[in-house]
C-alpha cells in the first residue's frame, strides 16, 4: 500500500512539474513577425498528392486552421500571406463558397499595406470563386456589398451586382440593387442600406438568405449607430478624462436616456483600447 | 463451394472477435461524430466539413481494417500452420485463397457499413437530411477496398506478414498518387521514358477512379459512365489480381 | 482369405503347403505363373510375372490368412529389411510368444543351412525349449525351399514368421536367392495344411490393402538467391499396409515432416509417387480418407473448440444433420467433452492436442497421419493419445505416425521405417529394430557416494543429497548388490538408450552391409 502511495506521489510531482514548465512555456510571447508559420506551407499540388484523395478535407482543415489564427491576431500586418492561405485552400477545393468569403472578409479587415494592392488581391479571390462557381450569385452579391461599404467602390460594386443578377436563382432585390445603384451612383446612404436589407429579410426565400441579410441589415444598423454614438463617447473621455466603463455613465452623464440596443436587441459594448463601439453580432445565425 | 463458404464464414468469425477490429471501428466512429466539433469551429458551412472528416474516416480506416485484417487473417495463417490442416482436407488451393478473400472483404464491408450509417445518422442529427448519396460514397469505397483486399492477398501469398502489410498500404498510397504523377511526368521528354512511366501506371490500379467524394460532399451531378467503367475496372482488377495469388499459391511449398 | 503384403512391391506368390515335387520341375528357370486372386477376395485380377526364385509362402489355415511375400528387384542390399508378420498372423498367444521369444533371443542369430537335413538337424536339436529359440537363416534354392517347408511343416514346425532380409550372401542379381529368416517356435495346436494344396493365386502389390504407398520420393528445397538448396528427401520409398500401425522415425530434420508434407499434399515433390488408399494423393477423394494431424497444431485463437470442429466438418463435405453428433463423438474420444466451447486461445498445449487429434478423427478417416503426435504433452496425455491410436487401430484404421522418440514407438507400432538424412535406412518390424539390451545402465541413489564403490564405473556425479553412477550392464547386477551391502537406497535405476543414430549404425553392423 505505502509503495502505491509512494509512487502515486512521484507521479503527481513529475506531472506537475510538466503542467507548470508547459504554463511558462506558454507565458513567453510568441515571436511570428512575418507569419513565419506560413511560409512552410507546401504547393496546392503537393498537398493534393498527400491528401491520398481527400483534397476536401485538407481544405477544411487549412480554413480552419485559417480561421483560428486570422482571429488570433490584431488586425494589421499579420496579413501578408493571407492571399497565399486562401489561394491554396480554394486550389485544394475549388467550390469551396466559404474560403473564398471569407477569405476575402479578413483581407478586407486589414489596415496595414498598400489599399490598393489590397482590393486587388479581393478582386482576385472574388474572381477565382465567381469563375469556379458559375451558378453562385450569392458570392457576387457579397463582393459587390464588401466593395461598396468597405471600399466604398460603387463602380465595382456595380460590376459584381450585375454578375450577380445575371446568374441564376438570383432574387429580385439583387435586380433592384442594380437599378437603384445604376440611378443613384452618388448617393446611396446608410438608411438606404438598413432599408434594402430590410426588405431583403422579409423576401428572403430560404434560411441561408435570410440569415445573410439579417447580418448585412445588423451591419448597416450597426453602422448608423455607429456615427451617431462614438462622438458621444469620444465626448465622455475628453471631458471626463477617461473611457467610460459602461453606458450607464453616459446616461448619468446626460448624454444618452437609455442603453443602447444593436439590430438585435443586445446592447452594445464599449471598446476599452480605443474607447470604441464594440457590437456583438456573432457570424452565425441566432 | 461448401469449402469455401465455411472457410470465408470462419475468416469472418476470427475477425469480428479479434478486439483490435474494434479499436478501428471504434476510432472511425468517434471521429465521424465528432466531426460535428469541427464543424463548430467553422464559418460558413458546417456540413460540408461533416461531410469531408466522415467520408475520409469510412476511406482511411477501411483501408487499416484491410491492412491490418489482411495481416491477421490471410499472412499469419499462411504463414503458420493452421493452413495445414485445411490443405490436407479435400480443399482445392484456390478454394483457400478466395474463401479468405471474401471473408476479408466481408469485413470490411461490415464495417464500411457501419461507419456510413453513423455518418448518414450524424449529419441527418445536425441538417435534418438523409442524404442518401453518402450510401453512394460509401459503396464506391467498398470497391475501393475490394481491390486493395485482393492486393493484400496476393500479398499474403507471396511474403511475409508485415512485409505483405506495407506492401498493400504502398498500393494505397500509389494508388492515390498514381494519376497525379502520371499528369506530372507526362511532361518529360523521351517517349520510351514515357512508355514504362504509362506501363506502371497501368498496371497499379487508380484508386482515384472510385472517389466520387467532391461530387457527393458539394452534390454535383455523377457521370453514369464513371461509375459503370469504375465498376468494371475494379472487378477486372480484383479479378486479375485474385488469379495471380492462386497462380502462385498453386505451386508453392508451405513451411 | 486376405492377402497382405508385407513390404515392397512387385512380386508376390504364395503356395500350398505340400507342393508337390513335379509341379515345380521347370522352376529353375523362368517361369510364368498366373494368378486369380477372386478366391482371396482379393480385385487385383490377374498378374504375370517372372519367377526366378525361391516359393516361399505360408498358408495358415488356422487363421484363415494367407501371407505372402513380396520381392522386388534384387540386389536387396540396397533395400530394407523386410520383416515382420504382424500381430494379426499370430493371433493373441502367437503374438505372446513370438515377442517373447525374440526379446529372449536378443541378437539375430546367424546359421546358414545349405541343405535340407542340415535345417531338420538344427530345427531338431533347437526346437525343444521354446526359450532358446534363435533365428535361423535359412538359405535355399527354390527346389530346396519347397521340400524345406515341407519337412518343416511334416515336423509341426509353427512357422509364426517369415520375412526375407537384406542379404549379405547375395552374390548376384540374376540369382535370386532368398534368405529367410525363420523363427521357429512350439505351439500347442498342431497346424493343419491342406493337402490338396494348389498353387494359389500369384499377384503383384495388392492395390486395394496398402493404405499408404510413397515410390522414390524426392525434394530440394531452395531458399533463396543466396543460399544453397537443401536436399531433404532422396529417394524415400516404403509402403503401409491397411490396419497396421506404422512408425515414421527419425532424428531431427531427417525429413519426417517433409515426407508427410508431401503426402498431405502441403509441399510437391520434385519426384516419385504417393498413392493413399489405391488413389492419388491429390485427387480430393484420397483427402477424404485421409486425418492429418499436425505437429505442434496452431489454431485460431477465437473460436471455440466445437466451432473448429464444425468447420472442419464443412470441409469435409460431412453431413450436416448428423455433424453435432460426429463432434461430440470425436470430442468424447479426445477427452475434450466438458472444455469445447471455450475459445482456443485459452487452451493449453495438451487440449490444443486433443482438438487436433479429434479433427483429425472426425471424417472416420481410413487413414490416419499424425505428425509428433505426443510431443509435448504430459504423461497422461500421451497415454491417452497412444490409447486413441491403438482403439482406432483395431477398428482398422491405419495409422501413420512419425516421431523421433524410440519408446512411443516401441509401444504401439507394427512396423516401423528409420529415416535418416532422407532415405529410409531400415524398414521392419519394431522388435527386430530395437534392442532392449542396454549396453549401460545409469543409477542414482543416496546413501552412499560414488568413489567408495567397488563395481567400475564409467561415470559417477555428486550432487547434494544423491549420487548418479553409469556402469557397463555386465556390471549391473553386480552394482545393485553393492549397494544393497552398502544400505544405500536407489533412487532409479535406468538402461541408457541408444540413440537412433547407434542403432542404425548397429543394425548396418549387424547386416554387414
Amino acid at each position: 500500500m505505502k509503495r502505491a502511495l509512494g509512487s502515486l506521489v512521484i507521479i503527481a510531482v513529475l506531472l506537475s512539474v510538466v503542467v507548470l514548465s508547459e504554463i511558462q512555456l506558454g507565458k513567453i510571447p510568441r515571436e511570428d513577425p512575418l507569419g513565419r508559420e506560413l511560409l512552410y506551407l507546401p504547393s496546392p499540388e503537393m498537398l493534393k498528392i498527400l491528401s491520398l484523395g481527400n483534397p476536401g478535407l485538407v481544405a477544411d482543415v487549412l480554413y480552419l486552421w485559417s480561421i483560428q489564427y486570422y482571429s488570433l491576431y490584431q488586425p494589421h500586418e499579420r496579413f501578408l500571406y493571407l492571399e497565399t492561405v486562401y489561394n491554396l485552400i480554394t486550389d485544394l477545393d475549388p467550390l469551396y463558397v466559404d474560403a473564398y468569403r471569407i477569405g476575402a472578409l479578413i483581407m478586407q479587415i486589414q489596415t496595414g499595406g498598400d489599399v490598393k494592392e489590397l482590393k486587388a488581391a479581393v478582386r482576385r479571390l472574388f474572381d477565382k470563386g465567381l469563375r469556379n462557381l458559375p451558378d453562385n450569385w450569392q458570392l457576387a452579391e457579397a463582393a459587390a456589398w464588401d466593395f461598396f461599404i468597405r471600399f466604398k467602390d460603387q463602380e465595382t460594386a456595380l460590376h459584381y451586382a450585375e454578375i450577380a443578377a445575371q446568374r441564376p436563382g438570383a432574387p429580385p432585390r439583387i435586380k433592384r440593387m442594380v437599378g437603384v445603384w445604376r440611378d443613384k451612383e452618388n448617393a446611396w446612404t446608410l438608411d438606404d442600406s438598413i432599408e434594402y436589407w430590410r426588405r431583403a429579410v422579409e423576401d428572403a426565400e430560404n434560411d441561408w438568405d435570410r440569415t445573410m441579410c439579417r447580418n448585412q441589415f445588423y451591419d448597416a444598423v450597426t453602422a448608423r449607430d455607429r456615427k451617431t454614438l462614438e462622438p458621444l463617447l469620444a465626448g465622455f473621455s475628453a471631458r471626463f478624462g477617461f473611457c467610460p466603463k459602461d453606458w450607464e455613465d453616459l446616461i448619468r452623464a446626460g448624454a444618452l436616456r437609455q442603453v443602447p440596443l444593436d439590430a438585435f436587441g443586445d446592447p452594445y459594448g464599449i471598446g476599452r483600447e480605443d474607447c470604441s463601439l464594440v457590437a456583438y453580432k456573432k457570424f452565425k445565425d441566432q | 463451394m461448401r469449402a469455401m463458404r465455411a472457410i470465408a464464414a470462419n475468416t469472418f468469425r476470427e475477425a469480428i472477435r479479434d478486439r483490435i477490429l474494434y479499436l478501428f471501428v471504434g476510432f472511425a466512429v468517434v471521429m465521424v461524430v465528432s466531426s460535428k466539433l469541427f464543424g463548430m469551429l467553422t464559418v460558413g458551412d458546417e456540413t460540408k466539413i461533416m461531410k469531408d472528416i466522415g467520408l475520409a474516416a469510412m476511406q482511411f480506416f477501411s483501408m487499416l481494417i484491410a491492412v491490418m485484417m489482411s495481416m491477421i487473417l490471410i499472412s499469419r495463417e499462411v504463414d503458420n500452420r493452421t493452413v495445414f490442416n485445411i490443405l490436407a482436407k479435400p480443399v482445392r488451393r484456390w478454394q483457400f485463397i478466395l474463401g479468405k478473400y471474401l471473408g476479408l472483404v466481408t469485413i470490411v464491408g461490415a464495417n464500411l457499413l457501419l461507419i456510413t450509417v453513423v455518418l448518414m445518422l450524424t449529419v441527418l442529427v445536425v441538417t435534418g437530411e438523409l442524404d442518401l448519396m453518402l450510401c453512394f460514397a460509401g459503396a464506391m469505397t467498398m470497391l475501393e477496398m475490394m481491390v486493395l483486399a485482393a492486393f493484400a492477398t496476393l500479398f499474403a501469398v507471396l511474403t511475409r506478414p508485415i512485409l505483405g502489410s506495407l506492401m498493400t498500404l504502398a498500393v494505397f498510397v500509389v494508388g492515390h498518387l498514381s494519376a497525379d504523377l502520371w499528369l506530372l511526368t507526362r511532361q518529360i521528354p523521351g517517349a520510351l521514358t514515357r512508355a514504362v512511366i504509362a506501363i506502371v501506371y497501368y498496371l497499379l490500379p487508380n484508386l482515384e477512379r472510385f472517389d466520387f467524394r467532391t461530387e457527393v460532399v458539394h452534390d454535383l451531378s455523377i457521370s453514369g459512365a464513371a461509375v459503370g467503367w469504375a465498376v468494371v475496372y475494379g472487378v477486372a482488377f480484383i479479378v486479375v489480381v485474385l488469379f495471380l495469388a492462386n497462380l502462385r499459391f498453386r505451386g508453392k511449398d508451405l513451411k | 482369405m486376405k492377402g497382405r503384403q508385407l513390404g515392397g512391391g512387385g512380386l508376390i506368390f504364395l503356395a500350398a503347403s505340400v507342393i508337390p515335387n513335379d509341379a515345380f520341375e521347370e522352376l529353375d528357370h523362368p517361369i510364368e505363373l498366373r494368378a486369380n486372386l477372386a478366391a482371396s477376395g482379393s480385385e487385383v485380377g490377374d498378374h504375370a510375372f517372372d519367377i526366378q526364385g525361391a516359393l516361399v509362402c505360408l498358408f495358415d489355415q488356422t487363421f484363415g490368412e494367407v501371407v505372402s511375400f513380396a520381392d522386388d528387384a534384387l540386389p536387396l542390399g540396397a533395400r530394407d529389411l523386410d520383416g515382420g508378420l504382424g500381430r494379426s498372423l499370430c493371433g493373441d498367444q502367437g503374438l505372446l510368444e513370438c515377442r517373447l521369444a525374440l526379446a529372449k533371443s536378443g541378437e539375430l542369430l546367424l546359421h546358414v543351412v545349405n541343405s535340407l537335413p542340415e535345417l531338420a538337424a538344427f530345427a531338431e536339436q533347437g526346437l525343444d525349449d521354446t526359450r532358446q529359440l534363435g533365428q535361423i537363416l535359412v538359405h535355399f534354392e527354390l527346389g530346396v525351399a519347397v521340400e524345406l517347408l515341407g519337412e518343416l511343416l511334416a515336423k509341426d514346425v509353427h512357422w509364426s514368421e517369415l520375412a526375407h532380409a537384406p542379404s549379405p550372401f547375395q552374390t548376384s542379381i540374376m540369382t535370386r536367392r532368398f534368405i529367410f529368416t525363420a523363427f521357429c517356435g512350439w505351439t500347442a495346436s498342431r497346424r493343419g495344411f491342406d493337402s490338396d494344396g494348389i498353387l494359389k493365386g500369384i499377384g503383384g502389390s495388392f492395390m486395394k490393402e496398402i493404405a499408404l504407398s510413397v515410390q522414390d520420393l524426392r525434394k530440394t528445397f531452395h531458399p533463396g538467391l543466396f543460399e544453397a538448396s537443401i536436399e531433404v528427401l532422396k529417394g524415400l520409398s516404403f509402403e503401409v499396409a491397411r490396419g497396421e500401425i506404422f512408425g515414421f522415425l527419425g532424428p531431427n530434420g531427417a525429413g519426417k515432416t517433409t515426407t508427410i508434407k508431401a503426402i498431405t499434399e502441403i509441399v510437391y515433390p520434385d519426384a516419385g509417387d504417393i498413392i493413399i488408399c489405391g488413389l492419388p494423393h491429390t485427387s480430393l477423394e484420397a483427402k477424404r480418407r485421409l486425418g492429418f494431424m499436425t505437429e505442434s497444431p496452431y489454431f485460431y485463437r477465437h473460436l471455440t473448440g466445437r466451432e473448429f470442429l464444425r468447420f472442419c466438418g464443412e470441409l469435409l463435405a460431412l453431413d450436416r444433420a448428423d455433424l453435432g453428433d460426429r463432434i461430440a463423438r470425436v470430442l468424447g474420444e479426445v477427452g475434450m467433452e466438458g472444455r469445447a466451447d471455450r475459445t482456443m486461445g485459452t487452451y493449453s498445449k495438451g487440449m490444443l492436442q486433443r482438438v487436433a487429434l479429434a479433427q483429425a478423427l472426425l471424417g472416420d478417416p481410413e487413414l490416419l497421419i499424425l505428425d509428433e503426435p505426443m510431443s509435448g504433452l504430459d504423461p497422461v496425455g500421451r497415454r491417452d493419445v497412444r490409447d486413441i491410436i491403438l482403439a482406432r487401430a483395431a477398428a482398422g484404421v491405419t495409422i501413420f505416425f512419425s516421431t523421433h522418440i524410440i519408446p512411443d514407438v516401441e509401444m504401439i507400432c507394427d512396423r516401423v521405417a528409420m529415416i535418416v538424412d532422407g532415405r529410409v535406412r531400415a524398414i521392419g518390424a519394431v522388435s527386430e529394430m530395437m534392442s532392449e539390451q542396454a549396453e549401460s545402465y545409469e543409477a542414482t541413489f543416496v546413501g552412499a557416494v560414488p568413489s567408495d564403490l567397488q563395481t567400475p564405473l564409467e561415470a559417477h556425479h555428486v550432487a547434494s543429497g544423491a549420487s548418479w553412477v553409469r556402469v557397463a550392464t555386465a556390471n549391473r547386477d553386480h552394482l545393485i548388490r553393492e549397494l544393497g551391502e552398502r544400505g544405500a537406497q536407489v533412487v532409479s535405476l535406468n538402461p541408457v538408450r541408444t540413440t537412433l543414430e547407434d542403432l542404425l549404425m548397429r543394425h548396418y553392423e549387424e547386416t554387414g552391409s
